[in-house]
């Protein structure tokens, strides 16, 4: 007995054998196995002949009141529904709290199991599961899936967690466009993303940064889906188009070949004064890469940015969306309590390593750069003109991508040594200490408050997935890198690749250290 | 302290100030975290292979599985979550007092 009313076009996924059948008026809502013709999440024809279908506000009223809450004055109903008396009294079969479900045609409220009977012997034909909305339709016996009502379910879901400050959850129904694609592509192994990197004389200290930058997961993301269409003219020497072309190279598992960064090379000398055969600083590559790329992108037609240097509260491009960060400066005078506030954006994090310490780690670093400086007399407060100024940095926004430059070659001075002092990192680092937020909030950061700090410590969490490593001293030294695939990760030293441990990722001799945040939230 | 009344309060206010909500996140975010997910939606598989997929309900896998499941929860996420909840629990019984 097929539940099939009409089954259009059949598209196959090759290699899994899953068959997606599309219904002209619903669209696609069936995965069937290979194995037989019957369909996982049968579209429950009762749904459709049923009231509910037809009183769409009661359900969605059931959902407000009872499943996702959001007024605290409901939740008290909530709590008292949640237990199943029967199972308190005769025993149930398993925990008394589990499948609380609500009958849809009158208020009884049972463990499923025990539950069953009612809808039985009254012949009301559905329930909903108190905890999660999804509805149970009894002559099915199991619960079902349509489009319409799950719609209504996120949605009432989704506003409680709004208000709660939880994220959005949403789910992906695929465009027929999108079905069509993925029957035709072949699903690859995930294979090598790791392959050597030629060295044209001296240039590790390049090498290194595009190991690192085409090792990172947002920016791998946007420029494999090919975000990025140029309108540069006269066309060439785009570094946007030339950093794509390098990801598209890297990531094709057809060939085993190392990179030649040559073009890249060539764009980046003929543009900056980074000229010359000798040795360069990684850092002073990355900066220059990354303001030529923020430069580049206004060859898109995808937006309009604004002039240099980074103006990035408007610029839309994937640099400033994931390198950019904004940084609060806090003027504050004891004197006369006036405090001024300034907001510059930051697109790495450079970080002194203090004189005489031999081994500190990166969450000392940063807060020294967070703590708070008094400032001389060359800045009197500009309210009462009194010495003494209380400057304070902290993050008002962190930026997707945290890159942290040590502070090993002073350039300046006469001295031109090396910092070796070993500096300790960890594959995950918490920034929320040197945010505005805990600084002007510092409860919500505590753990000892409740969940909330959990949830608000979390989009502060940062995963390491690069870190550049210089050896040697500051005339002849050697740049390589670390660089993480998957969950292993590898030392590139120009064309040598080989897969370490993490324990000697964290022994490093890092330079810059090239940070994840965690978990994205989408708006 | 186990007073009837007092843990009914403690668990209206765990409800109604949205920390059930919280929490419930929070969960859901380590399991998916420490691989639980996967390993649970490998479980169900196993058993629809096993049992075959012909009129197999949520209900059956549920209890095929339901013990395993649970015993691979890690004890790190359980320590977190238990924390977290008794924090919560000793904060409301402060208030309770008052």
């Amino acid at each position: 007995q097929s539940l099939f009313s009409t089954i259009d076009q059949r598209l196959t996924i090759p290699g899994e054998g899953v068959y997606l059948y599309r219904n002209p008026s619903t669209g696609i809502d069936r995965l069937t196995l290979p194995y037989s013709g019957r369909s996982m999440t049968s579209k429950c024809v009762h749904l459709s002949e049923g009231r509910i279908k037809k009183e769409l506000s009661k359900y969605e009223a059931l959902l407000s009141h009872l499943v996702f809450p959001s007024d605290p004055s409901r939740t008290f109903k909530k709590r008292a529904f949640l237990q199943c008396r029967d199972c308190d009294k005769k025993g149930g079969p398993r925990d008394s709290k589990v499948l609380i479900s609500a009958c849809l045609e009158c208020p009884t409220y049972h463990c499923l199991t025990h539950l069953l009977p009612h809808l039985r012997d009254e012949k009301h034909p559905f329930a909903m599961s108190l905890e999660t909305g999804y509805i149970y339709c009894l002559r099915c016996g199991d619960f079902v899936y349509d489009r319409l009502l799950e719609g209504l379910r996120m949605d009432s879901l989704n506003k409680l967690r709004g208000t709660l400050g939880l994220s959005v959850v949403s789910s992906w129904n695929p465009s027929d466009e999108d079905l069509v694609r993925l029957a035709r592509s072949r699903s690859i192994d995930g294979g090598m993303t790791v392959r050597g990197m030629v060295n044209m004389g001296n240039t590790c200290f390049m090498n290194c940064i595009l190991q690192s930058l085409l090792h990172s997961p947002s920016l791998r993301d946007f420029f494999l889906s090919h975000h990025h269409r140029c309108n540069m003219t006269p066309p060439g020497s785009c570094l946007v188009c030339e950093m794509q072309n390098a990801f598209q190279f890297f990531y094709n598992g057809a060939n085993r070949y190392s990179f030649v960064p040559s073009a890249m090379l060539h764009t980046v000398w003929t543009r900056s004064s980074l000229t010359g055969y000798s040795q360069h600083d990684a850092h002073e590559f990355f900066i220059t890469a990354i303001e030529m790329l923020h430069r580049d992108s206004r060859n898109e037609d995808a937006f309009k940015s604004p002039s240099l240097p980074h103006s990035s509260r408007d610029c839309k491009c994937i640099v400033d969306q994931l390198f950019t960060g904004q940084l609060q400066s806090d003027l504050k005078c004891l004197s006369c309590g006036n405090v001024s506030t300034k907001v510059d954006p930051c697109w790495d994090i450079s970080l002194n390593l203090p004189q005489g310490e031999r081994e500190l780690s990166l969450e000392r670093c940063l807060e020294g750069y967070v703590c708070s400086e008094v400032l001389d007399s060359s800045f009197p407060c500009n309210r009462c003109r009194s010495e003494g100024l209380h400057k304070q940095l902290s993050f008002l926004k962190t930026p997707v991508i945290c890159v942290f430059h040590l502070k090993r070659f002073e350039h300046d001075t006469h001295l031109r040594k090396k910092m070796t002092t070993r500096v300790t990192f960890s594959e995950k680092l918490d920034m929320s200490p040197y945010t505005t937020s805990y600084r002007n909030q510092p409860h919500r950061f505590d753990y000892s408050r409740g969940s909330a700090a959990h949830i608000n410590r979390r989009s502060y969490e940062y995963t390491l997935f690069a870190v550049v490593q210089h050896e040697g001293s500051l005339d002849s030294g050697h740049y390589t890198a670390f660089v993480r695939s998957y969950n292993t990760w590898y030392l590139c030293d120009d064309e040598r690749i080989r897969a370490v441990p993490i324990e000697k990722v964290l022994a490093a001799e890092a330079y810059i250290l090239f940070y994840h945040s965690t978990h994205i939230k989408f708006k | 302290m186990a007073d009837e009344r007092t843990k009914e309060a403690v668990e209206t206010a765990f409800l109604s100030s949205g920390e059930r909500e919280r929490v419930k996140d929070l969960l859901q975010s380590r399991l998916r975290e420490n691989g639980w997910n996967n390993e649970v939606k490998r479980l169900c598989r196993e058993c629809i292979k096993s049992r075959g997929i012909e009129g197999i309900t949520v209900e059956d896998i549920y209890n095929d599985i339901r013990s395993e499941a649970r015993s691979k929860v890690p004890d790190e996420v359980k320590r977190e979550l238990l924390n977290v909840v008794s924090n919560f629990v000793r904060k409301q019984l402060d208030i309770e007092e008052m």
